[in-house]
C-alpha cells in the first residue's frame, strides 16, 4: 500500500515537472473580406486554444456567435445565413506542432502545425505556419493567418443586391497562452 | 483497494482528459436573431434596436392611390409623402433619432429603448421595447395660428413581440398619442392597438403586415390603418415595398390621420411605397 501511494504521489507530481501546458488568457480571431465594393472585419476576441508542448498538442476553438463585424444587422444574417450557428456554433483546430520550441529563446519562433480545421459541420486536413513567442513573463504569444475558402466547408452566400463577402477570407488569430498550474 | 485503483486510473488518464478544452458558448442562452430584419414593419416600429454606434437612415415613399389607373399610373405619378430619418444608438438599447415628413412638413425627434430580449431558451418569453415620439408641424404660420407647442403632437409605443418560429413573428403595440390642437370635434388623446406579423420565408426574404385600429378618439374621416410589406435584408440594407392604406410616415399620421377605408365603395384604395434602411457604423466596436 505504501508503494501505491509513492507511485500515485510520483504520478500526481509529474505535471509540475513539466509544466508545459498553456492556455488562453485572451485570444482574437479576426477574418477579413474584401471585394470591390465592400471590405469589412469580423473579430472575435473570445478565441479559446490550449497547448501542449509535452506531446505537441494543439487545440483551439472559437464560439462563432462572438462574432463581431460592426454591423448587427450583418452579424445577424452571418450568424443565421452563412455560419448557421444555431447547428454549428464552433469552429476550431486540433493538431500537433511538427517544429521544435525552445522556451529560452524570447523571441518569435516559426512553427508547423497539422491536424483538423472544422467549421460548419466539415472536417477537413489542415496544415499551417505560424509563430509562437515565448515571453519572460512565462506566457506564449501565438500568431497565425492563412486564407479559407467558404465553399470548402459548404457555406453559401445568398445572392443579394449591395453586400458582398468574398469567398476567400483571410483568417488570423492572435493569442497570449499561460501556463496551468498543475 | 478498488478505490486506491480508481484514484490511480484517474491520476493516469486526467492530462489526457484535460488536454481537450470544452467546447462551451459564451453565453448560452442568447437572444434570438431576426424577430424582424429591421426597425419597422413598414411604417410601425419593431421591437428590432439599432445598436450601439450604428446610425441608420431610412428613406420612406408613398404614392398616390393606385386605383387612379393608368391616367395616374397607378399612383405614382403622385407621390404623396416622404419622410427622411436618422437613427443612432447610444448603446445597444437606446437609439435617439429624428425624421421628417412631407406631410405638414412634420420633424419628428423620437427615443427607442429595447427593454427585454427574447431569448433561445424561451426564459426570456418575448422582447419588449418602448418608443416615444415628439413632433411638430413646421409649416410657416399666419399671425393667429396656433403656436409652436399648439402644433405638437406626442405619442407613445410599448411594443412586445415573440419571434414564433424562424418563419413566424407576431407584434402588439398599444399605442398613445396625444395631440395638442386637434382639430375641432376631434379628441386630443387617440388610442390605438398595433398589430403587426412577418413571415419570413427565405434567408433574405418575407412579407409582413401592419394594422392599426383606432380604440379610442379616432379623428372624424379616419379608418384604420393597414398595410402589407415585402421585405429584403441585404445584409446592411433592408428594402420594403408596400401597399399601404395611408399616407402618413409616421406613427401618429398613420393610424390617426387615414382618411380612407380598405375598400371604398367595393373598390380596394391603397397606395403604392418603399422603404430604404440602410446602416452604417460610426466609431470603433
Amino acid at each position: 500500500m505504501r508503494a501505491l501511494i509513492l507511485i500515485l504521489g510520483a504520478l500526481a507530481g509529474t505535471p509540475a515537472c513539466h509544466a508545459q501546458v498553456y492556455q488562453t488568457q485572451v485570444g482574437t480571431a479576426v477574418f477579413t473580406s474584401r471585394t470591390p465594393s465592400e471590405s469589412f472585419d469580423g473579430t472575435s476576441r473570445h478565441l479559446v486554444g490550449y497547448l501542449d508542448l509535452a506531446d505537441s498538442t494543439v487545440d483551439f476553438h472559437l464560439d462563432l456567435n462572438t462574432i463581431r463585424t460592426g454591423i448587427a444587422l450583418r452579424d445577424r444574417q452571418m450568424r443565421e445565413s452563412f455560419l448557421e450557428t444555431d447547428r454549428f456554433p464552433f469552429a476550431g483546430f486540433k493538431g500537433k506542432i511538427h517544429t521544435p520550441v525552445d522556451l529560452t529563446r524570447h523571441e518569435p519562433q516559426s512553427v508547423f502545425v497539422m491536424g483538423t480545421f472544422d467549421l460548419h459541420g466539415v472536417e477537413r486536413h489542415f496544415e499551417l505556419a505560424g509563430k509562437l513567442t515565448p515571453r519572460p513573463d512565462g506566457s506564449l504569444r501565438v500568431e497565425a493567418g492563412w486564407p479559407l475558402n467558404l465553399s470548402d466547408y459548404r457555406i453559401g452566400i445568398p445572392g443579394v443586391l449591395f453586400y458582398r463577402i468574398n469567398e476567400q477570407l483571410a483568417i488570423r488569430i492572435d493569442a497570449i497562452l499561460i501556463p496551468q498550474r498543475p | 483497494m478498488n478505490n486506491a485503483w480508481s484514484l490511480l486510473t484517474v491520476l493516469i488518464l486526467a492530462p489526457a482528459l484535460g488536454a481537450q478544452v470544452p467546447r462551451q458558448r459564451v453565453v448560452e442562452d442568447r437572444p434570438v436573431d431576426n424577430t424582424f430584419f429591421s426597425n419597422r414593419i413598414g411604417v410601425l416600429q419593431t421591437v428590432e434596436s439599432i445598436r450601439s454606434s450604428e446610425l441608420a437612415m431610412s428613406i420612406l415613399h408613398v404614392f398616390g392611390p393606385v386605383n387612379g389607373g393608368v391616367d395616374g399610373f397607378w399612383g405614382l405619378d403622385n407621390y404623396a409623402n416622404i419622410r427622411l430619418g436618422l437613427d443612432y444608438g447610444l448603446t445597444d438599447d437606446l437609439a435617439l433619432g429624428i425624421g421628417r415628413s412631407k406631410l405638414d412638413k412634420t420633424v419628428d425627434v423620437r427615443f427607442k429603448y429595447v427593454w427585454l430580449r427574447q431569448t433561445e431558451s424561451g426564459s426570456v418569453p418575448m422582447s419588449v421595447s418602448l418608443v416615444g415620439v415628439a413632433a411638430w408641424d413646421t409649416r410657416k404660420s399666419a399671425p393667429g395660428d396656433p403656436g409652436l407647442v399648439d402644433r405638437m403632437h406626442f405619442v407613445v409605443q410599448p411594443s412586445a413581440a415573440r419571434k414564433i418560429s424562424d418563419a413566424v413573428s407576431l407584434q402588439l403595440s398599444p399605442t398613445y398619442i396625444r395631440f395638442m390642437n386637434p382639430p375641432p370635434g376631434d379628441h386630443y388623446d387617440v388610442w390605438a392597438l398595433g398589430i403587426g406579423a412577418r413571415y419570413r420565408y427565405s434567408d433574405t426574404r418575407a412579407v409582413g403586415f401592419e394594422w392599426a385600429p383606432v380604440v379610442s378618439g379616432a379623428p372624424a374621416g379616419t379608418y384604420p390603418y393597414a398595410a402589407v410589406t415585402y421585405e429584403m435584408e441585404t445584409g446592411g440594407h433592408v428594402f420594403h415595398i408596400f401597399l399601404s392604406t395611408g399616407d402618413g410616415l409616421n406613427e401618429a399620421y398613420a393610424i390617426a390621420r387615414t382618411r380612407n377605408p380598405v375598400l371604398n365603395a367595393g373598390e380596394p384604395v391603397f397606395r403604392f411605397g418603399f422603404n430604404v434602411n440602410r446602416i452604417f457604423r460610426i466609431g470603433g466596436y
